[in-house]
């Protein structure tokens, strides 16, 4: 289930953006239903499963768009951390200095914390209530600590010091993490991305010289233009996965 | 804006000419060599604007960010020694080089009158740890007893922030080395290729015999369509593998292709 927060929707509305993303649908069943009428038109098949993809990538997005909210709170943490400490420190009351720092990170998520602390409901009990909805994360649970650690008092800044320096360990960690398997990542990227494109047309090139009855500008093309850029941004997306615990 | 339209205007423009212009299809036209390299020089052309602005922005930031924990400890040093917050940020100014001409404005509009609060808002460059050290500049004068613990405990945090953000830099460098390494790699295999193979193979062809007629133009064309993916796909990969905004790494694209086409007109000579 998607999680019911607007602003991850198309105009702000799960319904209208549901309504749009299963519009895609619309044209696959007639073209399903026209290739059950004359099952020899098979040129109808090719464009159903496109169809299908499109509402699937639409349905999804608010899915994306809540992880990539939650990527972007996780790595402007130790900022947000930063700018509440140092406006604790200079008297600015815990509530006003967690909403002039949670703002700089300009996230839907974070904005509805925001709204409803101004509201006068319960720091913990949005964050929990968020939970519920989208399930548990690291970042939520990141949050709700330091929304607690704002009514420790005087002890507020020795946490919070506490929880960056914890948190930029983490990062540390991640890091060293990241790189080990980034290496391996680039050694997949060099062998798949670019090495058997080489192989590829030295072989294509060579076999239709030899063989014949292979169009070598179609292969070529097929290797050039679709599957060195799908691999290109296949690796990117994976290795994105790989490096985001550790940015900054 | 209008640098980096222009040369992308002029590459449409060139390629509506040349189709109007030629007799065959537009699939053939675009299977010619020289057109195929004209194509990708102007391709590689029209992308030089953005990639020096984005490589220009970033070294600005990047350079910015790593003088804040040397410029935050010289004002330290400065107010410890009595000097009012003012003379402490112009005594700082000595330890800051790329930074420098952002300060040296706040501190002019401060002697001039304006708050320092609202002062700060004229450094332009942003990210988030310079919207950090303009918040810190902002609450800076309403410290009180607290400015040292302040102003200490802000320069520990913010240098380990930069300084993680070096090992960042400093440890995903080696994939900038394995994505030229890997279009070199390529430029050459295909380079030799063309020239010891498919151009004398192709000649023979023509003279009778076993073989298959083969179009070495449309192998040509499409590997030099290959070089110009692979190095806008290297760069835009090693940009995400090393954290950097998406066109930060394409003046390395930019500089691959190059170098791939120059080989390529020189193996078409």
């Amino acid at each position: 289930m998607a999680p019911r927060i607007p602003q991850y929707y198309f105009a702000g509305s799960p319904e209208l953006h549901y309504a749009i993303s299963t519009a895609p649908l619309i044209p696959a069943g007639v073209l399903a239903y026209l290739f059950a009428l004359r099952p020899a038109d098979a040129h109808l098949l090719p464009p159903i499963p496109i169809f299908v993809a499109i509402t699937a990538a639409l349905v999804l997005t608010p899915r994306f768009r809540l992880s990539e909210d939650l990527e972007n709170i996780g790595r402007r943490m130790p900022y947000m951390i930063l700018k509440l400490r140092t406006l604790l420190m200079v008297g600015e009351h815990p509530i006003q200095a967690f909403v002039a720092a949670a703002r700089d990170v300009r996230s839907p998520l974070l904005n509805i914390i925001i709204k409803r602390m101004l509201l006068g409901e319960p720091p913990e009990e949005i964050v929990e209530q968020l939970r519920r909805e989208v399930g548990s994360r690291r970042e939520l649970d990141i949050l709700k600590r330091i929304l607690a650690s704002l009514q420790m008092g005087e002890q507020t800044l020795e946490y919070l010091r506490r929880e960056f320096e914890g948190l930029m360990g983490e990062k540390e960690l991640a890091l060293r993490r990241a790189l080990e398997s980034l290496s391996v990542i680039m050694e997949l990227y060099a062998t798949g991305g670019v090495f058997a494109p080489v192989v590829g047309i030295l072989i294509i090139a060579s076999l239709s010289m030899l063989g014949g009855g292979i169009d070598v500008t179609l292969l070529l093309s097929v290797v050039v233009f679709i599957l060195v850029p799908i691999f290109s941004a296949f690796t990117a997306v994976i290795a994105r996965k790989f490096v985001e615990g550790a940015m900054i | 804006m209008a640098a980096m339209l222009l040369p992308a205007a002029s590459l449409v423009i060139y390629v509506a000419v040349q189709l109007s212009l030629y007799k065959r299809s537009t699939l053939k036209w675009f299977l010619e060599p020289s057109n195929a390299l004209v194509v990708s020089y102007i391709v590689a052309a029209s992308l030089i604007p953005a990639a020096i602005l984005e490589y220009r922005w970033d070294f600005e930031v990047t350079s910015a960010e790593e003088e804040i924990p040397a410029f935050i400890s010289a004002v330290e040093s400065g107010i410890r020694s009595g000097l009012p917050l003012t003379e402490a940020l112009v005594e700082a100014l000595k330890y800051t080089r790329y930074f420098r001409p952002h300060i040296s404005r706040v501190i002019r509009a401060v002697f001039a009158g304006e708050r320092l609060e609202d002062a700060v808002e004229i450094i332009e460059i942003r990210s988030p740890m310079l919207d950090l050290f303009k918040e810190f500049m902002r609450v800076l004068g309403r410290s009180g007893e607290e400015t040292y613990r302040t102003i200490s405990e802000f320069r520990d945090a913010v240098d380990t922030l930069v300084s993680y953000s070096k090992k960042l830099r400093e440890g995903t460098k080696s994939f900038v080395a394995t994505v030229y390494l890997v279009t070199v790699v390529y430029v050459v295999t295909t380079s030799i290729f063309l020239k010891t193979f498919i151009y004398p193979m192709a000649e023979r062809v023509g003279a009778g015999g076993l073989l298959t007629p083969i179009d070495a133009d449309a192998i040509t064309s499409l590997v030099i369509y290959g070089a110009l993916i692979e190095s806008l796909a290297n760069g835009l990969t090693a940009s995400v593998l090393a954290g950097k905004k998406h066109l930060s790494y394409l003046l390395h694209s930019i500089a691959l292709l190059m170098i791939a086409l120059i080989t390529y007109t020189i193996v078409l000579l």
